[in-house]
């Protein structure tokens, strides 16, 4: 197992290395270039342009700036964002917190919701319960999140008063658990809809598909008790694929995470991405891109490491 | 089911985690800060050395839809770092809402008391005595010193070394004068270590550069506040600066600038009263803010104008005319078409107005300009008379070229959209096809590497929005001096008019060869009736700066050439 947990780690870091690779050159021929904000400016003359680039090797070639760039990545340093002039790992690492605490209240909540009405649907197939959460579902599936994000705010924050608008927190004062949930509310529901109305709709075919296997109706005839045939038969093994599905989908949650970061101010590497994207600041946004692909690989080796715990036809080596 | 219950358990440690984690930065951060929240207000001025008892204090709470790049003035470029630095970091003069400079760390330099000499080459400054820095350390002469040797330093890496590199030696013969000797004229001299930047502390930088420093985030100012904590993404958080030379001032305790990026959050959280101030209001939404109980949308004119440039050349070579506007009966039948009525009426709800010259705001803004009166006979008559004839659908024509013509602008600004249909409709009455081309504003304003559009001169008309600062001088040589005309290989000026006129090219230099403001006003005013006669730049509307304001925020009063902040010492909270 960890032999295999091993060889993937190792196999990840060619895939890494593409993606930058692919990612530094997209950025580089994007019009404008990391003078852009600059231009236009009356009192930023043409060798004021000249001089910042050479100063931060922009007039270098490509793909000189490219080895640079990674030969300083690999040992720790990401480079200085050209807009912030602080250093980026430091400028990510003081965001990401917050976003994996917002994807991992998502998941949660995903989750929490999710198992019991997938299977409830399952197992009510075809009754008023399924046909309701059925809807209910696509209503969650179509719904979009930054309108939602909205709605959720008009309505529980500017109507009912509950929850604040935005941000992590008061600004400028110490706070509790409490007024962090308080504060985590809305943007967690807006964030787990989509993958929660998934989830559910996921879990309810794959229930489905294993409670029609002949070792069901087997099980049914043996006269075992209902909560034992569903939970100890059929959702052990409709959960497998499921538990593949949730890490596999666990990057949703990060672009999620953008859109949702904008509306409720929630200060993530979403954020900082969509900020940095619109002030062309290359190495911000490269280190945001590298820290993404290597979220979704290990999301994906965590889907295939959870596989095989779960299922115990399935060996990795 | 036993995994799945410990996956469960895994995500909820995880969850807590990081909520526990976040929350201890959090807190860290913050206890730098004076404590606020539940009558905190009176805890940050006890706890500080200044006198309190004038002091109304309070906490104000000003939504940003932008986050600063840095706070270093030399560095930023976005508009929301001048806001909140501005507070912080004082320059040696400043303007006031006439445009007129008015002392801050130093007297005004004038010719009149010799404090500018007659050839304009040296200026003295007289600092303002008693000023120290927020950290109690004082300022002295050789901060303005400093602050020109690190801007010339290459390794910081700044926005612009312009005027700074046309200073030959800065002298300080003691610690309240400096002597600021120029090797060359250079006009808007009164705005170097001013406008829109600021004066570094010597103490703080000595022997650093820029590169990663603390100062870039956290400044160390002589103004009426001072930084205390930056949450990034979410707030900078400001307190009232213990040690600023005006006991009395400011009037509040502290500034919280929240960081809100999107307008409809924004009309959330002033409805809730979770903001008390929010800066730039989106004329798209400014109904929104007007039908609010107990907010105000305060309307401050800027110097920038929106306006239509005509391509003189066609494509980017200025020796061959325009098909359409190398005839100026075109470009002036063009003018006469538009009405701005509906435009400024109708799609600005009447909160700006028409503007009549390029410089429509301050010293050098020439008086009692018009624009021509909207006359479409008028101008289909001229049409008529160059030789453009309807070509049967109502479009004319000339040899067998109709006259069609392309607008573009950057794209996704729907007020600029609007405006682009309005004026289809009114080019049509007189027979000019309107076609409505809108591109990225990278793609429009990309240099001449980049194929950028304007630089090509591969557009009929931009639409576009610009205006000078306090000092126009760079504004007008940049955007229409002959030398500014954008060509390869590399061509960096902004004149993509493409506009040659001798007269023009000395109006503008005239005014950059004194600093008589007399003299200068003079020269612009030649050189604003030159580019106005010449018809490739048709003002439309001047931009108003729109902010909202709860009712219960007092003292505020518009400044074109300051931000929205720029006198926030003498704002005060009703209860």
């Amino acid at each position: 197992m960890l032999k295999f947990i091993l060889k993937r780690i190792l196999q990840a870091v060619p895939i890494l290395i593409g993606i930058s690779l692919v990612a530094f050159i997209l950025l580089q021929l994007t019009p404008g270039g990391p003078t852009a904000a600059y231009r236009g400016i009356a009192n930023i003359r043409g060798e004021d342009l000249a001089r910042i680039e050479a100063e931060l090797g922009y007039d270098r070639p490509i793909i000189i700036q490219y080895f640079s760039w990674l030969g300083q990545f690999i040992t720790g340093d990401w480079g200085i964002s050209f807009v912030a002039r602080r250093p980026v790992f430091g400028l990510i690492m003081e965001r990401l917190p917050a976003t994996l605490l917002l994807m991992a209240a998502g998941i949660t909540v995903s989750l929490i919701i999710s198992v019991p009405l997938g299977l409830l649907a399952a197992i009510k197939r075809d009754t008023w319960v399924d046909h309701t959460l059925t809807f209910t579902s696509f209503v969650g599936l179509s719904i979009p999140v930054f309108w939602l994000g909205l709605m959720l705010i008009i309505v529980f924050s500017v109507w009912l008063g509950w929850f604040p608008t935005g941000g992590m927190g008061p600004p400028g004062e110490e706070f509790g658990i409490l007024t962090r949930l308080k504060y985590l509310t809305l943007p967690t529901t807006a964030v787990s809809m989509v993958s929660l109305s998934f989830f559910t709709r996921y879990l309810r075919a794959s229930m489905i598909e294993t409670m029609d296997e002949e070792y069901m109706r087997f099980s049914k005839a043996r006269g075992l008790p209902p909560v034992r045939r569903y939970m100890r038969h059929a959702f052990r093994n409709a959960g497998i694929p499921f538990v593949t599905v949730v890490a596999i989908h666990i990057p949703e949650f990060l672009v999620g995470a953008l859109v949702v970061e904008t509306i409720f101010t929630w200060p993530g590497t979403g954020r900082l991405f969509w900020d940095s994207a619109l002030r062309f600041d290359y190495p911000v946004l490269m280190g945001v891109l590298v820290l993404g692909s290597l979220m979704v690989l290990l999301s994906n080796l965590l889907a295939d490491v959870l596989y095989g715990q779960l299922d115990p036809r399935v060996r990795l080596d | 089911m036993k995994r799945m219950a410990i996956l469960f358990a895994v995500l909820a440690l995880v969850a807590a985690a990081c909520g526990g984690g976040s929350g201890g930065d959090t807190e860290t951060t913050t206890s730098t800060a004076a404590p606020a929240a539940t009558g905190g207000g009176d805890t940050v001025t006890t706890s500080s050395a200044a006198p309190t008892s004038e002091r109304p204090g309070g906490i104000l709470t000003v939504g940003l839809f932008q986050e600063p790049d840095n706070l270093n003035p030399f560095l930023a470029v976005q508009t929301a770092s001048r806001i909140i630095r501005d507070l912080v970091l004082e320059g040696l003069v400043d303007a006031d809402p006439g445009g007129n400079f008015i002392p801050e760390l130093s007297a005004v330099p004038s010719a009149a008391d010799g404090t500018i000499s007659a050839d304009g080459l040296t200026v003295t400054y007289n600092l303002v005595d008693g000023v120290t820095w927020s950290d109690g350390h004082p300022f002295t002469s050789a901060d303005v010193k400093f602050t020109w040797e690190t801007v010339m330093n290459d390794a910081n890496a700044v926005t612009t070394q312009k005027g700074y590199d046309v200073i030959a030696s800065i002298d300080t013969p003691d610690d309240q004068t400096v002597v600021v000797t120029y090797s060359e004229l250079y006009s808007p001299a009164l705005s170097l270590f001013s406008i829109p930047e600021a004066i570094l502390p010597a103490h703080v930088l000595e022997g650093a550069t820029f590169g990663e420093a603390e100062f870039n985030r956290i400044p160390e100012g002589t103004g009426p506040f001072m930084v205390t904590a930056w949450d990034s993404g979410q707030s900078i958080i400001l307190d009232a600066n213990p040690n600023y030379r005006d006991p009395s001032r400011p009037l509040l305790d502290r500034i919280v600038f929240k960081i809100i990026p999107d307008q409809n959050a924004g009309i959330a959280q002033m409805r809730t009263g979770d903001i008390d101030v929010f800066w730039n209001v989106d004329s798209g939404v400014v109904e929104q803010f007007q039908n609010m109980d107990g907010v105000t949308v305060q309307v401050t004119p800027s110097s920038n104008v929106e306006y239509l440039g005509l391509n003189l050349s066609s494509g980017s070579d200025p020796a061959q005319p325009h098909f359409a506007f190398g005839d100026s009966n075109v470009r002036k039948a063009l003018a006469m078409a538009i009405d701005r009525t509906p435009i400024i009426e109708d799609l600005l709800f009447g909160l700006s107005e028409a503007a009549t010259s390029p410089i429509g705001l301050g010293w050098a803004s020439p008086e009692g300009l018009s624009n021509p009166p909207y006359d479409p006979d008028g101008a289909r008559a001229l049409l008529e008379a160059a030789g453009w004839v309807d070509s049967g659908d109502g479009i004319r024509e000339k040899d067998g070229q109709r006259l069609t013509l392309e607008i573009s602008t950057p794209t996704g600004q729907q007020v600029r959209e609007l405006t682009e249909q309005v004026l289809q409709e009114q080019f049509k009455a007189v027979g000019i096809e309107l076609v409505i081309n809108n591109v990225p504003a990278a793609t429009l304003f990309g240099n001449w590497a980049e194929n950028g559009k304007l630089q090509r001169g591969d557009f009929d008309i931009a639409m576009d929005t610009w205006g000078p600062d306090l000092d126009p001088a760079g504004f007008l040589s940049i955007l229409f001096d002959s030398a500014s005309i954008p060509q390869d290989p590399g061509g960096q000026g902004w004149n993509f008019f493409r506009l040659q006129s001798d007269k023009l090219d000395k109006a503008i230099a005239d005014g950059a060869s004194t600093l008589d403001l007399e003299a200068r006003k003079a020269a612009y005013r030649i050189a604003v009736q030159e580019i106005l006669d010449a018809g490739v730049y048709i003002p439309l509307y001047k931009r108003s700066k729109l902010d909202a304001f709860n009712n219960r925020v007092v003292g505020y009063s518009p400044n074109p050439w300051g931000e929205v902040t720029w006198n926030a010492e003498e704002w005060t909270i009703n209860n």
